[in-house]
């Protein structure tokens, strides 16, 4: 019986660190197999394209923990981005003040992540809708937005040289900003979830809504929370991606939400809410950018590099129902 | 003529003994009805005989062939079915289909024989002698015809062993009558039935054997015959030691909070009291009664359609549970485990969801010093037995689970703390100690809200009584009267008179 005990223990704690693990192996793997990629600059790359999911990936475990999903962020980045150039382009075609132009551009972007935010939590809240299919449809709803505020037109080079610079720039020319903003973020959040009544509060009702609604905390109040603070994070990824490559387009991030996921769900965060942590989902955002860093150093076929990454989800997935057993 | 028998039963759960060597018998053309209040292990029992569980120690005879089951499939297998007291039926499909589910009939080409269903199905009803028509879908039949439907679902599997587990829960008076004319016919069947329940007042119209469990333990087995409800009661409650409220647990003639007219249309009508400070008020009502909606209505956890709350001179209308934790108010759910506690996390942190502000040192940003603090005071106050306090909640035993739900709104230090069911399942050292929690907060002028099914334990732990009684308040009882009064008089007078419900 004692002997059955510890072994429950032993891997419980196993399954809590096997991304770490995972990472490490990868990482070796990696440098041993290629010439390139154990340098500095390869890793800023990697990083900085991985900080930018990653910002979303923090978003998406706090609904997760919260018990509910967004499967709308993908959108949200190209039209946020997409906000920025458009007011960018005929306000300054007007004779106004690009960096005005920007900063507005960017307040409206941040306003409508918001509001899609509230809205998804007020029709969960309400009617008790599936998050799952709500952020579908406001998937399409973001995305066809986006392509007709521009007339269908992606619109390159419209931004001021300091937005441009948040994308493309490096800190003493080593570290990349998103990577800082990232890792900014991830403090941030990782102190609200951790050591605030807010935090709280969401894992809370994470782990039983009505027990939470029973002693006495505001419900809506949590789901709202983490509903703006993903829609919002993923608003920042897409200014920071467009202005890495200094243009806007509708179609850009389409395909984040699956990675974006698995950064969260391998990092430790369970599906069925209450449990998880900011601190998993670094690693689990450092081990998929490394993976997909990889895959391309290593140059295989781009749609080999779906399949991976469609695997890796699946493959989270499992990891999750291992924790999720052994958790109690 | 066959019979079911059992020696030396034990069941042990963590922390609880469920069945304390139980011996009993059981014999086919009659019907044993299984008799004891909440948490006296005779559902567990029939469990057993089910193999939905299966016993610490102990064996069980069908007609002197010793049995054991690993899984329901087993037990049904070897004839003992267990009709569950929620249906589990398919409401959007017919009755026939629902009877043979997952053993619909085939044709030899493999496709389902509908009409050797049909056939079965109306063989089947004719021996309970209701007309249903086979391809009725559920959803459209009142309660009772699917509790017959239920049953007809285990007769299809020719059971030598009918286990009834309080199929008339759901069912209005004019309906339970029905059910009974029908479960008599299988009488006839050489079937060995077994019928749980807690209701006093059926017994005597359906049982022909009474067989009582108390607090785990069999306590004896009478023919219908020789016993009158009194003598149930009895067996049923046996020489309870009353519960002494302390002396000085004396309320103040000052107003806590005052509940005025408040309705909801099919569960409670026009309910208003008063609610002194440093009182233990009891709410005494039999399930069905409203009791348990009443409470949510006070607290703004389930919906109320008028009326209102007041506690200290401020009017609620509209309220929730966040705007009635503001006002002072704490509420321990019926159901601990689905409501009262998240299982997944803490003890610690189980304890510091209702008192969350609290915690911090703002208001906002939590310290974990404070949290740990108070997590521990209130383990050591209510000397919560645990392993760690960073163990999960689901690793406790029930009566320990109960203390942390009540620990957790002790946190938030309520003036006016509403107890629902909070005895239930735990043991008599766990029940006792939630009394003490009780009076030691009126003694800090605190008042309480109790409410038990199992009536006995009113008496001795409030100061006043309201009798609840199909959804209004009937009945005042002073605690001189309490005094004076016994188990038996209470349950009387919540069922309505001696006519029984």
């Amino acid at each position: 019986m004692n002997e059955r005990i510890n072994k429950k223990k032993i891997m419980y704690h196993f399954l809590n660190h096997v991304t770490e693990i995972v990472l490490i192996l990868v990482v070796i793997a990696l440098w041993i197999a290629t010439d390139n990629f154990m340098t500095l600059n390869n890793w800023m790359n990697l990083l900085r394209s991985g900080a930018i999911k990653g910002l979303i990936a923090l978003g998406v475990t706090m609904v997760l923990i919260c018990g509910k999903i967004d499967l709308s962020t993908g959108s949200q980045v190209g039209l946020s981005g997409m906000f920025v150039a458009v007011f960018c382009k005929h306000m300054v075609a007007a004779g106004h003040n690009q960096t005005a132009a920007c900063l507005i551009g960017m307040t409206v972007a941040i306003i409508f992540a918001a509001i899609i935010g509230l809205l998804h939590a007020f029709l969960q809240n309400q009617y008790d809708l599936p998050p799952f299919v709500v952020t579908l449809g406001t998937q399409y709803l973001m995305f066809g937005l986006a392509a007709i505020i521009c007339n269908n037109y992606p619109i390159p080079n419209a931004f001021p040289q300091w937005f441009v610079e948040i994308g493309m720039g490096r800190l003493f020319g080593i570290v990349p900003y998103p990577v800082i903003i990232f890792f900014v973020m991830a403090i941030i959040c990782y102190f609200v979830m951790e050591h605030t009544t807010t935090g709280r509060s969401v894992y809370a009702v994470g782990g039983n809504q009505e027990a939470a609604r029973l002693t006495g905390i505001n419900v809506f109040k949590s789901k709202a929370f983490v509903f703006i603070a993903v829609q919002i994070l993923a608003a920042l990824a897409g200014f920071i991606n467009s202005a890495q490559v200094n243009q806007a387009d509708w179609s850009y991030g389409k395909e984040w939400p699956t990675d974006c996921l698995s950064m969260a769900i391998i990092g430790g965060t369970s599906m069925a809410g209450g449990s998880g942590t900011i601190y998993g989902t670094v690693i689990g955002v450092v081990l998929i950018s490394v993976l997909i860093n990889g895959m391309t150093i290593l140059n295989w076929n781009i749609y080999l590099q779906y399949i991976v990454r469609g695997a890796i989800l699946i493959g989270s997935l499992i990891l999750m129902a291992y924790r999720d057993k052994y958790r109690d | 003529m066959s019979t079911l028998s059992c020696t030396d039963i034990v069941k042990d759960y963590p922390g609880t003994r469920a069945l304390d060597h139980v011996s009993a018998s059981f014999e086919s053309g009659k019907i044993n009805a299984l008799l004891g209040k909440n948490g006296s292990g005779k559902s567990t029992l029939c469990k057993i005989f089910a193999g939905a569980e299966t016993a610490t120690s102990g064996e069980f005879f069908l007609d002197g062939t010793p049995l054991k089951f690993k899984t329901p499939i087993d037990a049904s297998a070897n004839g003992i079915v267990l009709v569950y007291q929620e249906t589990s039926l398919v409401p959007s499909l017919t009755v026939m289909e629902n009877i043979f589910m997952g053993r619909l009939p085939k044709k030899p080409n493999g496709m389902v024989d509908w009409k050797r269903m049909q056939a079965e199905t109306e063989r089947l009803l004719a021996v309970m002698d209701v007309k249903i028509h086979p391809k009725a879908k559920v959803q459209h039949l009142p309660m009772w015809k699917r509790q017959v439907v239920e049953i007809c679902k285990a007769l299809s599997q020719n059971p030598k062993v009918l286990i009834l587990d309080e199929p008339t829960s759901a069912l209005a008076k004019a309906e339970v009558e029905k059910l009974f004319s029908a479960i008599r016919k299988v009488k006839e069947n050489d079937v060995i039935i077994i019928y749980i329940s807690h209701k006093l007042a059926e017994i005597h119209e359906i049982a022909d054997t009474v067989t009582v469990l108390r607090d785990a333990k069999f306590i004896g087995t009478k023919g219908i015959r020789e016993i009158d409800n009194a003598g149930l009661i009895a067996m049923m409650f046996g020489q309870t030691q009353m519960r002494k409220r302390p002396e000085d647990v004396i309320p103040l003639k000052e107003v806590a909070m005052e509940v005025k007219g408040l309705t909801r249309e099919g569960w409670y009508e026009d309910v208003s009291f008063k609610l002194y400070r440093g009182e233990v008020l009891g709410i005494a009502g039999v399930l069905g009664s409203g009791r348990t909606e009443l409470l949510g209505g006070i607290f703004g956890s389930d919906p109320a359609d008028s009326g209102s709350v007041i506690v200290d001179g401020r009017e609620y209308v509209h309220r929730t549970p966040a705007i009635m934790k503001h006002a002072g108010l704490g509420l321990t759910p019926e159901d601990r485990k689905t409501t009262g506690l998240i299982l997944k996390h803490s003890i610690e942190s189980n304890l510091c969801y209702a008192g969350m502000k609290r915690t911090t040192i703002n208001g906002w940003i939590e310290s974990r010093k404070k949290r740990k603090e108070m997590a521990i005071r209130q383990v050591e106050a209510l000397q919560i037995k645990l392993s760690s306090i960073s163990a999960k909640a689901s690793s406790m035993s029930g009566g320990n689970q109960q203390k942390v739900v009540v620990g957790n709104w002790l946190n938030n230090d309520p003036r006016i703390m509403i107890y629902d069911e909070p005895t239930r399942g735990i043991d008599v050292n766990a029940k006792q100690q939630v009394f003490e929690i009780m009076w030691d907060q009126a003694k800090k002028g605190n008042s309480s809200i109790f409410v038990s099914t199992e009536l006995e334990e009113l008496p001795g732990v409030c100061n006043r009584i309201l009798v609840l009684r199909g959804g209004k308040i009937c009945e005042e009882l002073t605690s001189e009267q309490i005094s004076s009064m016994t188990t038996n008089d209470l349950y009387t007078l919540c069922m309505g008179g001696k006519s029984g419900e």
